[in-house]
């Protein structure tokens, strides 16, 4: 009996201590994990470092990066801004050269001869270049005469009783458009001893009208240049 | 059997002991306590970097293509197009030959003429200036003040007023073009020139000139604010 009850407790006590013995090899391996704690701190202490540089890196190309598409946006805009001003010249010089149709407000002179009286458009045309004078006084922008436009190459020659300009005949009436300030052109013509009252005086009748929006015709014609040449910057 | 019991419990306890102790010094508990925060600040760390990387690729992918080579192209187009007109225009300084045309007032004692027939007037100037024109001058200036087709020659008071500011007397035209046409059209008989000269007594002289230098327009209103493209 004690023989056995020693095997029993034999057993007893080392199967106790076969589960205590593994449940506490599980436990240290549960709580340490397979690798030393100090080799995984260690690794995550590396991969921190790496991080922090990649980091910095980045962060040194963002703010390159930002700086030049800052300097690029400055960039743009100044070439944006002189393509403007450069299209905007470009249309002033268009509209002073008379090759394009233009519009705007002015005012419209017609003139013609007095009834019952006759007068010689060719032996008056000096009126006609004195009137397109004095609305250039006016500060006109575009001048037309029955549909020609005035170029900086506009003659008017008085050819037996009519009028050539720009080579094309014209006889009364006149019709005159004028783009610019109605008011300045109205004062710049009827002033006492104008040329509205000099052209009276020879036996024309004289109507202005003034109007909101005024069509001036191109110039069809061509310029060639002989002679003048552009004087370049090297040469002053 | 007692004994053997004793050292066979007594060994495996010091087993357990010293498995349980499984070399975890103080620097492995305190390395313990801190993993979780080492894990957590690394795991911060890859998304600071992971939303910088998409930062970077943001900006790439934003970064304006300037397109340098159609803006110049545009530029030196353009360029080309307003000195061609400005040119044309009389906004250019120009040299060439043609002659040069002095005009002043008449010195004449002629008493049957009128002292107003005696004064170059605006409309003399402007009808010469017409004259030269229509003999093709391609480029006209009275005393340095170029003449385009915005500029007025009105008289204000003693003096005329050219391109808005104002010219006395002598007038001195020069004008490019064709030196024969445009001193013909000054001298010959039954020309604007020739009866101010020969008429009125006025000191109209022409002489002709190999190279002329012309300036261009310098207008106080040469931008446009009224008229406007109508294509």
């Amino acid at each position: 009996m004690s023989k056995l009850w020693q095997k029993v407790m034999l057993f007893a006590i080392s199967l106790v201590l076969g589960v205590v013995c593994m449940t506490q090899i599980r436990t240290t391996n549960n709580v340490l994990g397979n690798e030393d704690p100090q080799n995984i701190a260690s690794q995550l202490d590396n991969e921190l470092a790496e991080l922090t540089l990649q980091k910095n890196e980045l962060r040194e190309e963002l703010d390159a990066l930002k700086q030049t598409a800052k300097e690029n946006e400055e960039i743009y805009d100044a070439k944006e801004a002189e393509l403007e001003r450069l299209k905007e010249e470009l249309a002033n010089q268009q509209i002073l050269s008379g090759y394009y149709e233009v519009k705007g407000p002015g005012t419209i002179i017609t003139i013609d001869s007095e009834p019952n009286s006759y007068v010689s458009l060719a032996s008056s045309h000096q009126y006609i270049l004195a009137l397109i004078s004095y609305l250039n006084n006016a500060g006109v922008e575009a001048i037309s005469i029955n549909g020609q436009r005035y170029t900086n190459y506009t003659e008017i020659v008085p050819v037996l009783d009519h009028i050539n300009v720009n080579g094309v005949a014209l006889v009364l009436p006149l019709e005159i458009k004028a783009i610019g300030n109605s008011r300045t052109i109205d004062a710049s013509l009827n002033f006492v001893g104008g040329i509205v009252s000099q052209l009276s005086q020879i036996g024309y009748t004289i109507e202005t009208e003034n109007s909101s929006e005024i069509f001036i015709n191109k110039y069809d014609g061509e310029k060639e240049f002989k002679y003048a040449v552009p004087i370049t910057i090297e040469e002053e | 059997m007692n004994i053997i019991i004793f050292i066979l419990v007594f060994t495996v306890s010091a087993a357990i002991v010293n498995g349980a102790d499984a070399g975890v010094d103080e620097n492995t508990i305190y390395a313990l306590k801190n993993l979780n925060n080492y894990e957590k600040n690394v795991k911060d760390m890859r998304e600071v970097v992971k939303n910088l990387q998409d930062e970077v690729l943001y900006e790439k992918s934003q970064a304006k293509d300037l397109d340098n080579d159609n803006f110049l192209e545009a530029m030196i187009e353009m360029n080309h197009q307003i000195e061609e007109l400005k040119f044309y225009n009389g906004f250019t300084d120009v040299r060439g030959p043609g002659i040069m045309l002095r005009v002043s007032d008449s010195l004449s004692d002629d008493e049957n003429l009128d002292i107003m027939d005696k004064i170059v007037h605006d409309v003399d100037i402007t009808v010469l200036l017409n004259d030269l024109k229509s003999a093709g001058a391609e480029a006209i200036d009275v005393n340095g003040k170029r003449i385009v087709n915005i500029s007025e020659v009105v008289c204000a008071g003693p003096v005329l007023k050219i391109n808005g500011e104002a010219v006395p007397a002598p007038f001195v035209i020069r004008a490019v073009g064709d030196q024969e046409k445009l001193y013909n059209v000054v001298t010959e008989e039954g020309t604007y020139a020739y009866d101010l000269k020969n008429k009125y007594g006025m000191e109209v002289a022409a002489i002709m000139s190999y190279n002329l230098k012309i300036p261009k327009f310098y207008g106080i209103n040469s931008e446009n604010k009224f008229a406007q493209s109508a294509e």
